[in-house]
């Protein structure tokens, strides 16, 4: 990138200069090429030229996505030949006394049952949602971590508080795990404030 | 219905993917339908071909959904999944090369935008697309994975096994050549 006494810069080293703009590079090299850039003007006019085909090159990418947004019969296609399996995790064993017909279930069984009864909830949306402590060992104490974004306007504490009283409830129904706690990490609000009176 | 299912289009990336990534793959459909179309469009660029983006769009989602529980920052899902996606597409090529270099005249099928296609009317558009397909393969991929994917020169030169300064150089020809092939349409 160096500058020689009465040679212009190259296309190619104008490029690099724009490039190395663009990402805030300010090395001396690059501070002399802009004073020179600033004063003369068929390398302004060249800088120009360079700005246009990225603007040009940003309109080329969202019309492709655009084309592919247009018709997604090729999305439904690949989608209908996929299984996307949930991973069992880990088990957790059932007391005949308990159930008579199973001597576990899975761990992905629960939080798939977790999510459900979240689900039903009209101003929550779990996200993540795990199981912490050794499942496999009946009587050891599990923490429910669960993370959440809650209906803009509700009242946190009321939401927070049901959604552990459904988890509970839903965990003691199907398995017989030793709930120490759940832990609810609220992280987001959805829902606009207009809708926030209905 | 579920507030879920209802708001599931608002819902931002990191919730989607931390559900997606504690087992719910309700969750991972949405966020896979969310970016599809950028990912097709980046792997027909790639691949040069629809079917062989389709075979790189259906690995990539496999390996997402076996590894969305192992991404560290779930903000971050797009650039993952844009990754992934030039990940495969370059193995591929890497896979394609051998017989293409053998059968010539496969290699005549272009990608992006079908001039034809009245959606486009943009001359300028058509143009700089027409124009990409020229540049050496090298000069597309680094531009492509730089324009389309986000990519910084970091994750393209990890992907394309070359260093950061070819990266660098590689995209400033890429544009370099781009501006004298335009001439006269701006
Ligand atoms: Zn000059």
């Amino acid at each position: 990138m160096e500058l020689m006494n009465n040679d212009e810069p190259t296309l190619d080293t104008l490029s690099m200069w724009l490039q190395d703009q663009q990402d805030g590079v300010q090395t001396p090299e690059h501070r002399e090429l802009t004073r020179h850039i600033n004063e003369c003007p068929s390398c302004s006019q060249r800088i120009a030229a360079l700005k246009r085909v990225d603007q040009v090159s940003a309109d080329l990418v969202s019309t492709e996505v655009a084309v592919q947004k247009k018709d997604t019969t090729w999305l439904d296609d690949l989608m209908a030949n996929l299984v996307f399996e949930t991973l069992a995790g880990r088990s957790i064993p059932l007391s005949a006394e308990y159930d008579v017909d199973n001597f576990s279930i899975t761990e992905g069984a629960i939080l798939a049952a977790i999510r459900g009864v979240a689900d039903s909830m009209e101003n929550l949306i779990i996200g993540r949602c795990r199981l912490v402590g050794d499942v496999e060992e009946p009587t050891s104490p599990i923490i429910v971590q669960v993370s959440a974004t809650v209906r803009y306007g509700a009242v946190i504490a009321e939401v927070t508080d049901r959604l552990r009283e459904l988890i509970t409830a839903e965990v003691h129904r199907v398995c017989e795990l030793n709930i120490e706690a759940i832990d609810i990490e609220v992280q987001d609000i959805f829902g606009s404030p207009l809708e926030a009176g209905e | 219905m579920a507030p879920f299912t209802r708001e599931v289009s608002h819902l931002s990336d990191a919730i989607l993917c931390e559900r997606a990534a504690t087992g719910d793959s309700a969750a991972f459909q949405s966020l896979i339908r969310r970016y599809a179309p950028l990912m097709r469009a980046y792997a027909i660029r790639l691949t040069s071909s629809a079917s062989d983006a389709d075979d790189v769009l259906q690995e990539t989602f496999i390996k997402a959904w076996e590894k969305i529980d192992t991404l560290q920052n779930p903000e971050k899902v797009k650039s993952w999944l844009m990754t992934l996606t030039s990940r495969k597409a370059i193995d591929l090529m890497r896979t394609r090369k051998l017989t293409v270099d053998l059968d010539s005249a496969a290699n005549t099928a272009h990608p992006g935008i079908n001039p034809e296609d009245n959606a486009i009317t943009d001359s300028q558009i058509v143009h700089l697309s027409e124009l990409l397909k020229t540049l050496p393969l090298e000069q597309q991929q680094v531009w492509v994975m730089r324009e389309i994917g986000g990519s910084t020169y970091k994750e393209i030169s990890e992907t394309l096994k070359i260093s950061e300064g070819t990266v660098r150089g590689r995209l400033a020809r890429a544009r370099a050549a781009l501006v004298k092939g335009m001439e006269g349409w701006n």
